[in-house]
């Protein structure tokens, strides 16, 4: 994937360094001109000195010996006094592959790899001639403008370390701009705001938050569709339910059985219809608010009396095994409709002649309620599926709506408690677990 | 007893009314707000089961107008709207039961039965489900209609548990309400009192809870 703040970087740096490089031929370019310039006039005074000797004297002066490292290390001149004919007089230090030029003034010679910068000028009856290693100069310019430039190296890693800053600074808002994406569900999908938002991003925003708009409106239709659906089912699906009762009076053997089954359908669709109303209840309900001092004994002792006369239909032996905690900060409410749902899946998913225990006990400044079964549990690729809406276990037969737990965990989400299922091995089964704020 | 029906749904109306008549009630049945109205105007009824999405007029404006009216007669409404507020809205308007659609028979027949008997000043006689009853005048158990008289100690805890029909008692619950705070307590009394009683009117009529205590069925179960 490729990364805008890398991109941005890299584009910088390049840019930088090359910036660096024209600056260092540039002020090496002007330093070569102006060394030149500077060392051509160094030895054009010291020739003229020279010449002013010569020309007091008859015969040519005896020149002090120079040695290599003066001459190649620190530019120490070569001067050579030549006989008009072009024979070597005397030389400070010997070149001998150094000829006379055959014109006054500065010349560049190269000689076996080595060049030479020399100044040639008649003096009296003979010619003198400086010179210089043109290879000391070329040392001095380099070093000087890497000098120069060694400064704006040592800015290279420092300006480095700002633009990452600047860089980081610049995509600050894009950052919270993702923070408050991530933030949102279907729920709490709100506009995102444009203010402290860079000019060039506020077009994203914009279109972003009509997306949010047409999202939001999508969802509520939904909703509204489900809660009125579900409503609307309530009368046809009353007028069914009192009719077969009706028509439980007028048959017998074989009608009978297959009015049993008739009734059991429409018991299905009514608590169908009642979970979907349950359920687009609790999507349409904000945050829920701190909820108050519950007395849990009290709480777990009304389910299951509700919950008792399924459990005798079905053959489950319904009891308590611990009643520990005593009391939690929760919506009570909610926490019926969770440890109802709990229960009652529980108590489905269980074949007859099964066992469902509820135990309550304090943990870690909550309060737990477990409703354990010895039920098949659940396989283990689908306990994070459970909870989607409409998701039935692929032998799970035709009991249960596959919205209870949905709906279990959307109040629990609301009014922070939590709702995990745990499989146990033995005996064999399932645990329903809610952890709900002591405070 | 004469009962009228104020239902605007065709298909709930036609099975209320074959049912009641079944049930031996003589049944009215009117479909819009004025017809109601009018109707409510007889007195003659019992009861009045009342839909509150009604044509030409609310449920509600009826059930106002006719407590406004001096009219007492029972009323039970009977909708698909559901909620704490539309329940307490119902009941503040002056309805004496709120039944959410759907509903089975059973259910709104033992409702029917309940507000008559309140209503008849039996509420304070008369405590329990369709299936059995405790008069409170007597001291008399009434299974379906058949009475049975009962000692001090098995009326008192029958007493506790038949208030509300399908809540849970625990021993102590039960305990405090057969002695009184002289009297000491001996330890399977409870148990004693309940194994008499299922002996003579069968395991069903008080059920065990495991770890909680014990019940009486509901009416809808």
């Amino acid at each position: 994937m490729r990364s805008l703040r890398r991109q941005l970087f890299a584009w910088l740096l390049a840019l930088y360094l090359a910036a660096a490089a024209i600056a260092m031929l540039v002020s090496y370019r002007q330093y070569a001109t102006s060394i030149n310039a500077f060392m051509d006039g160094q030895m054009h005074g010291a020739a003229l000195g020279y010449v002013q000797q010569i020309a007091a004297a008859a015969k040519p002066p005896s020149l002090k010996p120079s040695d290599t490292e003066k001459i190649q290390h620190r530019g120490s001149l070569v001067v050579q006094i030549w006989s008009s004919r072009g024979q070597l007089l005397a030389t400070s230090y010997p070149i001998p592959a150094l000829a006379l030029s055959a014109q006054a003034g500065f010349h560049t010679v190269k000689i076996d790899g080595a060049s030479w910068r020399t100044y040639t000028v008649p003096a009296a009856r003979f010619r003198l001639q400086v010179a210089q290693s043109a290879n000391f100069r070329q040392r001095v310019i380099l070093d000087s403008a890497w000098k120069s430039v060694a400064s704006i190296a040592v800015l290279i890693p420092l300006s480095g370390l700002l633009l990452w800053l600047v860089v980081h600074l610049t995509l600050r808002p894009v950052e919270r701009l993702v923070q408050s994406i991530a933030g949102q569900d279907e729920r709490t999908l709100a506009e995102l705001p444009v203010t402290r938002v860079p000019q060039e991003l506020v077009p994203l925003v914009e279109s972003m938050n009509g997306l949010i708009a047409r999202l939001r409106g999508a969802f509520d239709t939904q909703r509204h569709f489900v809660q009125d659906a579900a409503h609307e089912l309530r009368t046809p699906l009353a007028a069914c339910i009192l009719q077969a009762g009706i028509l439980r009076q007028n048959l017998d053997g074989e009608g009978i059985e297959a009015l049993d089954r008739l009734q059991g359908g429409l018991h299905r669709m009514r608590r169908l219809v009642e979970q979907l109303l349950r359920l687009a209840h609790e999507d349409a309900e904000g945050p829920g608010g701190d909820g108050a001092s519950i007395d849990l004994r009290a709480l777990i002792r009304d389910a299951v009396a509700d919950l008792m006369p399924l459990a005798e239909q079905r053959g489950i032996d319904l009891g308590i095994t611990s009643l520990e905690a005593g009391e939690a900060h929760a919506d009570a409410h909610g926490l019926r409709t969770i440890l109802d749902n709990l229960i009652d899946n529980a108590i489905r998913y269980t074949a007859s002649g099964g066992q469902v225990d509820i135990a309550s006990r304090e943990e870690g400044g909550q309060a737990v309620i477990e409703v354990s079964d010895t039920g098949p549990g659940i396989p283990s690729d689908a306990l994070s599926r459970v909870f989607d809406r409409f998701y039935r276990l692929p032998d799970s037969g035709s009991e249960g709506s596959g919205i209870g737990l949905a709906i279990a965990r959307a109040v629990a989400r609301r009014n922070r408690m939590e709702v995990a299922l745990i499989n146990r091995k033995e005996p064999r089964g399932l645990i329903a677990r809610i952890a709900i704020p002591k405070h | 007893m004469r009962i009228l029906l104020i239902e605007d749904d065709e298909m709930i109306g036609a099975a209320l009314m074959e049912a009641m008549k079944r049930a031996g009630y003589v049944a009215d049945w009117v479909r819009d707000a004025t017809a109601g109205t009018a109707a409510m105007a007889d007195r003659v009824h019992t009861a009045i089961l009342l839909d509150l999405g009604l044509p030409r007029g609310s449920g509600i404006e009826l059930l106002c107008s006719a407590r406004a009216n001096g009219n007492t007669t029972p009323i039970l409404i009977i909708t698909a709207k559901d909620g704490v507020a539309a329940r307490v809205e119902g009941l503040d308007a002056g309805a004496d039961d709120y039944l959410t659609k759907p509903f089975e028979w059973r259910e709104l027949d033992a409702r029917i039965r309940a507000v008559i008997r309140r209503r008849d000043g039996h509420a304070q006689s008369l405590i329990g489900t369709g299936e059995l009853q405790l008069d409170l005048a007597t001291r008399e158990l009434v299974r379906q209609g058949v009475r049975a008289s009962l000692s001090a100690r098995e009326f008192a805890l029958l007493h506790a548990l038949m208030e509300r029909p399908g809540s849970i008692l625990s021993r102590e619950q039960l305990e405090d309400r057969i002695y009184s705070w002289r009297e000491t307590v001996s330890s399977n009394v409870v148990e004693v009192i309940i194994h008499g009683l299922r002996k003579r009117f069968g395991d069903g009529i008080i059920r065990n809870v495991r770890g909680l205590g014990w019940r009486v069925p509901r009416d809808d179960e």
